[in-house]
């Protein structure tokens, strides 16, 4: 029976690149997918498309191509990864110039969706969030994405290119459609499809599965998590799956690790949804077949919703904090003293009560912390309103309760992620040249 | 009383405005012990001071997990979250020391 072997190279944009060299290096892979693409960094990805066309691809997608590309041609790797953001054209182009300098030749496809802006604007959805429609909200509308498919990706798949780039894709579905292309699976064959897409959630996350966010140093011992090793799937035409890891690498594969990553971000496990189907994941067991490969069963389907899930980006403003502590007698006294200072001054700025958000780092649990870092943080569509809040714990210097240690504080722009659902006829009928968007 | 940690481990996820909270027997003879005391009122009262809107309890008696979705941990979402830890990580670790009854 044909079988392949699937391996993730990245589970977020910032992940190890080290990682996913040595999973292309030893780990005997067919594909090595490197999902990078998380909601806030798409959002940021449509407005550095705004203001520049040859921008908008997905952080460290550079780095990773210069490092992997010389590995995965000589061992005939399919790379295919989501770092293609809100500009999947250009991250190609980008691709093929490192490409040239590394005097390799490979073949790169991409999987596109028009600009969506004006067509969600339209149709104007409600937002799961608010329970309102968009046309309701305060803030600035930037962008919004389709969570594409499997289906959507396999004609970039026809001829097994070197390199396949695609921009908003459900995560799951990055590793299914692979599956799907290999094996002819049927698009309604939904038992297989459940079967493909609980593989895809278990690689995903990278080395969640494999030892990482996982270790708590006492009960749960996890060897070598320097070097903990990046996932691999081998996948048969059947549906049948295992997943190991890198081989020599630090962590483990379990049952306990896949436990815990089968239900990560999992609401109800029998309805698990993506663009190709509905997932039931409540039957599944996992197997130990030998130390760190564990056999994967169970997982089924349903019919794929008929909406595509959307992301709609909306610009909420600013986010300033700041973070100041103190060590020794009297420390949660005298945190709690330069909260109320804090709080003080900022409502004599104006600042409404519930608009102030405050911590005692260190003191959960417990009256008499001998360290406490007291944390402040605002959120407003203002620059100069969420400055306020570095200035002010930052004055707690000279100003504040004795012996304070250091400070930090920071403004960062917040790009909030909403979802909805379209149609899927609305986004499939616009033709792949259709721009319908441009400068907001 | 015996903390959930000697008998269980777990994992929170994001999910929007809400928490998945997933907790594993150890041992599966103690899966009964999880699904009898971890209710969603026990656990709505655990985390009173995250005023979540509901609490969803899904058993998985193959993997001896019992699984928990806090609705409304952070309206508006990770992005726009004001507390340090923004995706609520830290709250299946929070919930290990949960106080099972003897």
């Amino acid at each position: 029976m044909k079988s392949i072997r699937i391996g993730t190279g990245a589970g977020f944009a910032g992940d190890r690149i080290d990682n996913a060299v040595n999973l292309a290096l030893h780990g005997d892979i067919d594909y090595l997918i490197l999902e990078g693409l998380a909601e806030r960094t798409t959002i940021q990805a449509h407005l550095e498309r705004l203001s520049d066309p040859q921008k908008g691809y997905g952080q460290f997608l550079e780095e990773r191509m210069k490092t992997l590309l010389p590995i995965c041609k000589e061992k005939n790797i399919t790379i295919i990864t989501n770092l293609g953001a809100a500009n999947p054209n250009q991250a190609a182009k980008i691709t093929e110039e490192i490409a040239e300098t590394l005097n390799l030749q490979i073949s790169i496809s991409i999987v596109t969706q028009p600009l969506l802006r004006n067509v969600v604007q339209n149709y104007n959805p409600t937002l799961w969030e608010t329970n309102e429609p968009l046309s309701m909200s305060r803030n600035e509308f930037i962008s919004a994405d389709a969570y594409l498919g499997a289906e959507e990706m396999l004609p970039a798949l026809h001829n097994r290119p070197d390199v396949v780039i695609t921009g908003r894709v459900a995560d799951p579905s990055l590793f299914l459609a692979p599956m799907i292309h290999e094996f002819n699976w049927k698009l309604d064959d939904w038992d297989l499809l459940g079967k493909g897409t609980v593989i895809g959630h278990l690689l995903e996350c990278g080395a969640q599965v494999t030892g990482g966010y996982f270790a708590d140093g006492v009960t749960k011992q996890v060897n070598q998590l320097a070097t903990v090793g990046m996932p691999i799937a081998e996948i048969s035409s059947n549906g049948e799956a295992t997943i190991s890891k890198t081989p020599n690498s630090g962590g483990e594969v379990s049952i306990r690790t896949c436990k815990e990553q089968l239900l990560y971000e999992v609401m109800d496990p029998a309805t698990y949804l993506t663009p190709d189907v509905c997932a039931d994941f409540s039957q599944v067991t996992f197997t130990e077949v030998a130390k760190d490969i564990i056999k994967v069963d169970g997982a089924t389907g349903r019919k794929r919703p008929d909406d595509f899930k959307l992301t709609i980006g909306i610009d909420q403003g600013f986010i300033g904090e700041a973070m100041i502590n103190y060590v020794g007698y009297a420390a949660f006294e005298r945190a709690k003293l330069a909260k109320s200072i804090v709080v003080e001054r900022l409502l004599a700025h104006g600042l409404e009560t519930n608009a102030i958000h405050t911590e005692l780092l260190g003191a959960y649990q417990t009256t008499h912390p001998s360290e406490v870092l007291l944390r402040v943080a605002v959120k407003s569509p203002n620059y100069d309103t969420v400055g306020l809040v570095g200035y002010e714990v930052e004055a707690l210097w000279l100003n504040g309760p004795g012996g304070p240690g250091g400070v930090r504080k920071s403004i960062r722009p917040v790009l909030s992620a909403y979802s909805a659902t379209i149609p899927r006829s609305l986004i499939t009928n616009l033709r792949e040249d259709d721009e319908h968007d441009t400068t907001l | 009383m015996i903390p959930l940690y000697k008998l269980a481990h777990a994992r929170a996820g994001d999910k929007g405005e809400h928490t998945t909270i997933s907790i594993f027997a150890y041992d599966d003879q103690d899966y009964p012990i999880l699904v009898e005391q971890l209710t969603t009122q026990a656990v709505s009262t655990f985390f009173a001071d995250l005023h979540v809107q509901d609490v969803e309890r899904y058993t998985l008696p193959n993997l001896s997990c019992v699984h928990f979705v806090l609705y409304g941990t952070r309206p508006g979402g990770v992005s726009s979250a004001l507390t340090f830890d923004a995706h609520g990580k830290s709250l299946s670790w929070r919930m290990l020391d949960f106080e099972l009854k003897n």
